[in-house]
C-alpha cells in the first residue's frame, strides 16, 4: 500500500445518519459509516439487510431521505460526474447489455470514462479469458461477472464498488481472480468497497468490515480488531448450575452442568476478569471466525 | 468510441437496426398495398376527404410501429445511471438520434407516398410532429415508469396536448 492502513486521509466514503424507506419498509435505519482511503472494506449482511440500497446511495442512484452521503467529499447525487468517474462499479445482477459483444461493450463503456486504459482493458480481457467477439447473452454467469468486473476496472478507478461480486463465480475464479484483483487494487493504494454474504471470502480479503442487519449497521471495525474482541470462552464453575450466570459482553451461551461456553465480545483479559467475577474459571479461549461472529451478532 | 453522444447514437442504431428496418417496411408496405388496391378500383377521390382519412391513418400506423421500434432501441435509461455522465447529456443523446430518425422516416415515407401515388401530402408538419410526440412519450415514460398513477397523471395532459396538435 502507498499509505499506511487505515489512512490518515479523510474517508473516501462517509455516510451519516442515513435513513431510507420504501413505503412502510425501512431499508436503511440511521446508518453511519466511514470507509477510509485505501484498503478493502467488506460490507456483510444477509439477503435484504440493506447492502444494495446502501451501495445505491453511495453511487448517487438513490437520494437520501434523511442523512448525508459523501464520496470523495462530494455528494454523489449533486455531482454524479465528479464521483462516478472515479468509481468502478459491478452490480449484483450484472446488468450488461445482452445484445452487445464483449469488444463492443469495452468500446462503448470507454466513451463514458476519460481515464479508460485500453491496454489494461485488453490485458484484463485476456486474463479473464473473454472472447472479444462473444455476445454477452452467450456468456455464462461467471463470464458475465468477469465482463462486468473488466469494465469496472479498466478505467483504473480510485474506488471499486462491488455488489456481491462472487455471485455466480466458481470457487477457483473467486479465489484466484477476484481475490487477486481486490488485493492488487488495495495494494496500489486504491479502495475496494464490496458487499458479500460469503463471509470466508470477506475474512480472506477485507481489512475492515461492517455488519449490516435489517437496515442497521451493527458493527464496524478493522478485521483484526473484530477478531481480537470476539472470543469463545468456556467457563468451569465450582458446581453445576441450572442457568449460566450472565457474563459481561456475552452474545450467546450454551452448555450444561458446571461447564458453559460463551460467545463474547471483549478481549481475552477482560473476559478472564469478568469470568472470575462471576465465580468461573476460563478453561478454553478461542478466536471466532467471521462467520461465527456474524451469526452471534445477528442472533444476539 | 470517444464520446458519449457517439456511444449512445451507435447504441441506438446497433441495437435497433433490424427493428427500425422492419418497422419502416411494415409501416409502409401495408398502407401502400391498400392505397394501390383502392386506387385501382377507383375508390379514392383524390379531391375528397377520404384521402385525408387515409393520410391520417397511415401516419398513425407509421408513428405507432416506428415509434415502438425506436423506443425499444433506446432502451431503459436506468442502465446509464452508474456512468459518469450528466443527466442532461444522457437524456439529450437518448432522444436526439431517435428524433432525427423519426423525422427522416416521416420525410421519406411521405415523399415515397407522394411520388408513388401522385399525392400532395404535407411533408414538414408530420416530420416535425412525430419526433416531438416520440420525445414526449419517452420523457413521460422515463419520468413515471415507477408508478402507473404518475403515468396517468402526467401522461394524460401530455396526450391531450399532443392530440390537439395532431388534430
Amino acid at each position: 500500500m502507498n499509505e499506511p492502513f487505515p489512512s490518515s486521509a479523510p474517508p473516501i466514503i462517509e455516510v451519516r445518519r442515513l435513513t431510507r424507506q420504501f413505503g412502510n419498509k425501512t431499508a436503511l435505519d440511521d446508518v453511519s459509516l466511514a470507509v477510509p482511503r485505501g484498503g478493502v472494506f467488506g460490507l456483510i449482511g444477509g439477503n435484504g439487510a440493506g447492502k444494495t440500497t446502501l451501495i445505491k446511495h453511495i453511487l448517487g442512484m438513490l437520494k437520501a431521505h434523511t442523512g448525508t452521503v459523501q464520496v470523495f467529499g462530494l455528494d454523489p447525487v449533486q455531482n454524479p460526474v465528479g464521483t462516478l468517474g472515479r468509481i468502478g462499479y459491478l452490480s449484483e445482477d450484472r446488468d450488461l447489455p445482452n445484445w452487445m459483444r464483449v469488444g463492443e461493450l469495452l468500446r462503448y463503456t470507454q466513451a463514458f470514462f476519460p481515464t479508460w486504459d485500453e491496454t489494461y482493458a485488453e490485458e484484463l480481457r485476456q486474463a479473464f479469458d473473454l472472447d472479444a467477439k462473444a455476445r454477452i447473452k452467450t456468456l455464462s454467469r461467471g463470464q458475465r461477472a468477469r465482463a462486468g468486473l473488466l469494465v469496472a476496472l479498466a478505467h483504473r478507478p480510485e474506488l471499486l464498488v462491488l455488489d456481491e461480486p462472487s455471485s455466480g463465480l466458481d470457487p477457483v475464479v473467486r479465489r484466484d481472480i477476484l481475490g487477486a484483483i481486490i488485493r492488487t487494487i488495495a495494494d496500489e493504494g486504491r479502495t475496494v468497497f464490496f458487499s458479500s454474504h460469503l463471509l470466508d471470502e470477506v475474512e480472506r480479503v477485507a481489512d475492515r468490515v461492517a455488519i449490516i442487519h435489517q437496515g442497521r449497521v451493527m458493527l464496524t471495525s478493522s478485521m483484526d480488531e473484530i477478531k481480537d474482541t470476539h472470543r469463545r470462552v468456556t467457563l468451569r464453575f465450582g458446581q453445576p448450575v441450572a442457568q449460566p450466570p450472565s457474563l459481561v459482553g456475552s452474545l450467546s451461551c450454551a452448555g450444561q452442568g458446571a461447564e458453559w461456553t460463551y460467545v463474547c465480545s471483549g478481549e481475552s483479559e477482560q473476559l478472564r476478569r469478568a469470568a472470575e467475577a462471576i465465580g468461573g474459571t476460563v478453561v478454553g479461549d478461542t478466536a471466532l471466525t467471521l462467520d461465527e461472529i456474524f451469526v452471534s451478532r445477528i442472533q444476539g | 468510441m470517444k464520446s458519449i453522444p457517439a456511444a449512445l447514437t451507435w447504441e441506438l442504431f446497433e441495437r435497433g437496426k433490424w427493428n427500425i428496418l422492419g418497422a419502416l417496411l411494415t409501416g409502409n408496405v401495408l398502407p401502400m398495398l391498400l392505397i394501390a388496391a383502392l386506387k385501382r378500383e377507383g375508390a379514392i377521390d383524390s379531391e375528397g376527404s377520404s384521402l385525408i382519412s387515409i393520410h391520417v391513418t397511415t401516419l398513425l400506423i407509421n408513428a405507432t410501429i416506428f415509434g415502438g421500434a425506436l423506443f425499444s432501441a433506446m432502451g431503459n435509461p436506468a442502465r446509464l445511471y452508474a456512468f459518469p455522465a450528466p443527466t442532461s447529456v444522457i437524456v439529450a443523446w437518448q432522444l436526439l438520434p431517435a428524433m432525427v430518425v423519426m423525422a427522416l422516416a416521416c420525410l421519406v415515407t411521405t415523399v415515397a407516398f407522394n411520388v408513388v401515388f401522385n399525392l400532395d401530402w404535407p411533408i414538414w408538419g408530420p416530420a416535425l410532429f412525430m419526433p416531438v410526440a416520440l420525445a414526449a412519450c419517452a420523457a413521460c415514460f422515463w419520468l413515471t415508469e415507477k408508478s402507473p398513477w404518475y403515468t396517468l397523471v402526467v401522461g394524460g395532459p401530455v396526450a391531450v396536448i399532443v392530440g390537439v396538435w395532431f388534430h
